[in-house]
C-alpha cells in the first residue's frame, strides 16, 4: 500500500474543500456535497442533530473498529458514541461542527485515497483496522489530523459513559453524586425526544 | 440571580447599564482586575459569556462538566487539528479547571519581557506586593506530603536519583479533598478559583457580575470607546437570544483570555491600527508519556501535579546547536475519557492499556514557546477564529527532547513499559529503545497534544508597530480601554500563568486607576 499518495494540505481546514469535493464527485456520493445532509430526521441511531445518517454510519463503523468488544466492554450504543458525539457538537462553534462533519466525510473515502476499491464504512471490520494501522507512520498532516480526531472523540465518548468504567477500574466520581444534567443536556434530550 | 450574580434567565427585556468601569471577562484576568477596581470604591459591571455553574451544578463527570466549563467542550483545536484547545467558559473562566499550580513568573521571563521587549513596570519588585496578597487571599501553599499521589511520590524519587532538580508546587486550595476532579471543576470549593474568591469580593464590594452576556462591538466615539453592545445568550441552546444590553462605561478591560481577547479586539476592526493584533501567541504545548507500572499508581485521584521539575526549564546550547531543556516537567492527571483519548493505537493494542489503566502513570512537560516561533490568532471572513501554530524547528527539538526526558524518568520511577501520547503508538519497553524517538513524527497530528495555557495575541510593548498594549496594559491609539490577562505576554509564560495574569491584573487596575486621574 502506498502510504503517501496525497499531499500535504490536500483536504482538511487548509482549503481542502477542493480536493474533498474532488473525490466526492468521483465517488458520485459525499453527502454534504450533494445537499443530502439529513441531520435532524431520524436515522437507524435515532434522532440526530447534527450528523446525518451517513457520517453516523462511518463515526460506527470507525468506532467500531477501535472500541473493544465483549470482555465486559459496553457495546457502541450502549454507550451512546454515536448520539453522544451529536449532542456534544450540537453545542459547538459552527464551523468547529462543519470541520467535525467533513473529517467524518474524509475518512470515509480516504481509503479511496490509499488504493482501496471500498469507503470506509463498507469495508470489512479487519481491513478497516489493518487500513487505520497503515496510516500510523504517515507523515500526511492532514490525514493524520482526521483520523486522530476521529479515534479521540470515539474514545473520549466511549470512555466517557459510566458503563464503561467498571471494566477499566475506573470508581467514577469521587463524589458518588448523581449526574447533575445541565440545561443544554436536557434541551438536547427535548429535542431528540428522549424527554 | 443566584450568589449575586446575573444570568440570562434574570434578564428579560432589553437595558441600558451606566458604569464607570466595564471589564469583559471572569477568569483570572477579568476577576482580578474587577477585585481591585471595586477596592478603590469603583463601580464595576462584569460580563462573562459562559454560565455559572457553582459547586452544586458540579457532579464530576468529564463529558458533562466540559458541557458546563469549558469552551467548545474541549473539541477545539489549533488550525491544523494536532493540538486540544481548552479554555474556560463560565464565571471564573479557566480557574475553575485548572490544576491550582500557582507560580509566580519566572525571572529570567520577567528579564527576557523587561530586555527584549520594553515593558515596564512588571519586574519582580514591582510584582511582589500583589503575589504577595494574592497568595495570603488564595491559601496558596507548597504541596504537602499528603497530596503527593503515587504517581508524583514515583517522580519525586526519581528525579533526586536522577538528580534532576525538583520542587513542590505552589498550590491554591484549602481543604483540598483529593478527589482529583480539579479538571471537572472543585465541588467542594477548595480549589480556589475565581468563582469562589475575587469574584464574591468584588460582588460584595458593589460590582454587578452577568453570566451569559457576550461581548458584541464597541460603539466608538472618537478616539474612545463609549458603549459595548451585550448579546444575552440563552444557556439551553448556547445561542443569543436576542436580548440586548447596552452598557455605557468610562473605561473598558478586555480580559476574555488568551484565545479570545485579540480576537474580540478583531472583530471590532481594530487590525489596520493594530497591526500586531493576534500575533505572537503562544500557547505552552504540553506532551505526555504514560507508563506501564507493576504497582497501582490511581493517576486520577488526589492532586494531579505535587512535585514539578524543573531541572529542564530553560533550553541550552552548545553554539547555535540546541542541546536540551526549555520545559516544566510534572506528573499528569486525567480521567478515563481524556486518557483514553491520549493513549495510542486502535482496537485490542488500546483495550489493553485501559483494562491496565489503574497501573498506568503519566508524566506532562509543559514546554515553553520558542519566542521565533510562535502562532498567530487571525479572523475568518465569517467572522470565526483560527489559531495557527507551526511547530517550528527548534519547537520540534524541544518537543522531542521533553518527551525523551519523560521517558528516561518514567523508567527510573520503575515502568515496565512506556508509552508515547502520539499517533505513531511508539513504545519502549526500555532505556535501550530510546532510539526508537528518533523516528518520532512532531509535526501536526504526530503527537496529542493538549494547550491550556494561551498567551500573547494582545503582545504587551512600546508602541504599535511592535505590540497592542503599553505597559501600562492600555491599547494603544484607545484612550480607555485596557487588556488585563495573559494575552499581554509577550512570549510564553513557560508555565502555568494564572497567577502571573492576576499579579499582572493588579499592575492594570493600578493603571486604570491612575488613568481615571
Amino acid at each position: 500500500m502506498n502510504l503517501e499518495p496525497i499531499s500535504r494540505r490536500s483536504f482538511l481546514r487548509f482549503g481542502a474543500t477542493c480536493t474533498a469535493a474532488t473525490t466526492a464527485v468521483v465517488m458520485g456520493g459525499c453527502s454534504w456535497l450533494n445537499g443530502q445532509n439529513k441531520a435532524n430526521t431520524d436515522t437507524e441511531f435515532g434522532k440526530l442533530l447534527v450528523m446525518d445518517e451517513a457520517q453516523a454510519r462511518t463515526l460506527f463503523t470507525f468506532a467500531e473498529t477501535i472500541l473493544p468488544t465483549g470482555n465486559g466492554f459496553p457495546d457502541i450504543k450502549t454507550a451512546k458514541v454515536i448520539n453522544r458525539t451529536d449532542e456534544e457538537f450540537y453545542f459547538v462553534d459552527s464551523n468547529i461542527k462543519s470541520d467535525f462533519k467533513l473529517a467524518l466525510d474524509v475518512m470515509e473515502y480516504l481509503p479511496v485515497f490509499y488504493g482501496e476499491f471500498s469507503r470506509f464504512s463498507k469495508m470489512d471490520h479487519s481491513d478497516r483496522l489493518a487500513f487505520l494501522k497503515s496510516l500510523n507512520d504517515t507523515t500526511n498532516e492532514t490525514v493524520r489530523a482526521v483520523v486522530n480526531n476521529c479515534r479521540m472523540i470515539t474514545y473520549n465518548m466511549y470512555y466517557g459513559h459510566e458503563s464503561t468504567w467498571q471494566n477499566i477500574g475506573y470508581d467514577g466520581p469521587f463524589s458518588r453524586r448523581p449526574e447533575v444534567l445541565g440545561e443544554q443536556r436536557r434541551h438536547y434530550a427535548k429535542l431528540v425526544g428522549e424527554e | 440571580m443566584r450568589d449575586g450574580i446575573f444570568e440570562s434567565s434574570d434578564i428579560t427585556e432589553n437595558k441600558v447599564i451606566n458604569t464607570q468601569i466595564c471589564v469583559i471577562g471572569s477568569g483570572c484576568g477579568g476577576a482580578t482586575v474587577a477585585k481591585k477596581l471595586t477596592d478603590s470604591g469603583l463601580d464595576v459591571v462584569v460580563l462573562e459569556r459562559g454560565g455559572y455553574y457553582p459547586a452544586g451544578d458540579m457532579d464530576q463527570r468529564e463529558l458533562n462538566m466540559a458541557g458546563k466549563i469549558s469552551a467548545n467542550r474541549n473539541l477545539e483545536t489549533n488550525q491544523d487539528g494536532g493540538n486540544l484547545l481548552a479554555s474556560g467558559h463560565n464565571i471564573g473562566g479557566a480557574s475553575v479547571h485548572y490544576w491550582a499550580d500557582s507560580y509566580r513568573t519566572p525571572q529570567f521571563k520577567l528579564d527576557q519581557w523587561s530586555n527584549d521587549y520594553g515593558i515596564t513596570g512588571h519586574q519582580a519588585d514591582d510584582l511582589a506586593p500583589a503575589f504577595d496578597e494574592i497568595e495570603k487571599d488564595l491559601h496558596i501553599h507548597r504541596a504537602k506530603d499528603e497530596n503527593f499521589n503515587t504517581m508524583n511520590k514515583l517522580l519525586k524519587q526519581s528525579a533526586e536519583e536522577l538528580h534532576w532538580h525538583g520542587h513542590r508546587i505552589p498550590q491554591a486550595r484549602h481543604y483540598c479533598q483529593k478527589s482529583g476532579h480539579c479538571m471537572q471543576g472543585c465541588m467542594y470549593n477548595a480549589k480556589q478559583s475565581q468563582m469562589i474568591t475575587n469574584i464574591p469580593k468584588a460582588i460584595s464590594q458593589g460590582a454587578k457580575v452577568f453570566a451569559d452576556a457576550e461581548a458584541g462591538e464597541f460603539i466608538f466615539e472618537g478616539g474612545k470607546v463609549k458603549s459595548l453592545v451585550v448579546h444575552m445568550i440563552d444557556r439551553k441552546t448556547n445561542k443569543p437570544n436576542g436580548i440586548k444590553m447596552t452598557v455605557n462605561a468610562e473605561q473598558f478591560v478586555v480580559a476574555a483570555g488568551g484565545f479570545n481577547s485579540s480576537y474580540f479586539l478583531m472583530k471590532q476592526g481594530l487590525q489596520e491600527k493594530l497591526p500586531q493584533l493576534g500575533k505572537h501567541f503562544s500557547m505552552n504545548p504540553s506532551t505526555m508519556v504514560h507508563g506501564l507500572y507493576e504497582q497501582n499508581i490511581t493517576l486520577w485521584r488526589n492532586i494531579p501535579a505535587a512535585y514539578g521539575i524543573d531541572h529542564f526549564m530553560q533550553r541550552t546550547f552548545k553554539g547555535d546547536e540546541y542541546q536540551e531543556g526549555g520545559y516544566l516537567l510534572m506528573p499528569n492527571q486525567i480521567q478515563p475519557a481524556l486518557f483514553a483519548a491520549m493513549l495510542p493505537g486502535y482496537g485490542e493494542v488500546h483495550s489493553d492499556l485501559m483494562l491496565q489503566m489503574p497501573n498506568i502513570g503519566g508524566t506532562i512537560s509543559w514546554v515553553d514557546d520558542v519566542e521565533t516561533e510562535l502562532g498567530e490568532i487571525q479572523i475568518n471572513d465569517d467572522g470565526s477564529k483560527k489559531i495557527f501554530y507551526e511547530y517550528g524547528p527548534l519547537t520540534q527539538k524541544i518537543l522531542k527532547d521533553s518527551i525523551h526526558k519523560q521517558a528516561i524518568l518514567q523508567f527510573n520511577a520503575g515502568a515496565k513499559k512506556v508509552i508515547i501520547g502520539g499517533h505513531q503508538g511508539i513504545t519502549l519497553e526500555s532505556l535501550e529503545d530510546l532510539p526508537k524517538l528518533d523516528e518520532l513524527l512532531v509535526s501536526a497530528g504526530g503527537l496529542f497534544l493538549a494547550s491550556p495555557h494561551p498567551g500573547g495575541g494582545c503582545r504587551m510593548g512600546k508602541d504599535a508597530t511592535d505590540s497592542v498594549v503599553d505597559s501600562n496594559h492600555k491599547v494603544h491609539g484607545l484612550d480607555n480601554v485596557f487588556v488585563s490577562d495573559s494575552s499581554v505576554f509577550p512570549s510564553s509564560s513557560a508555565l502555568d500563568p494564572s497567577l502571573s495574569i492576576m499579579a499582572f491584573s493588579h499592575i492594570a487596575a493600578k493603571s486604570i486607576i491612575a488613568a481615571r486621574a
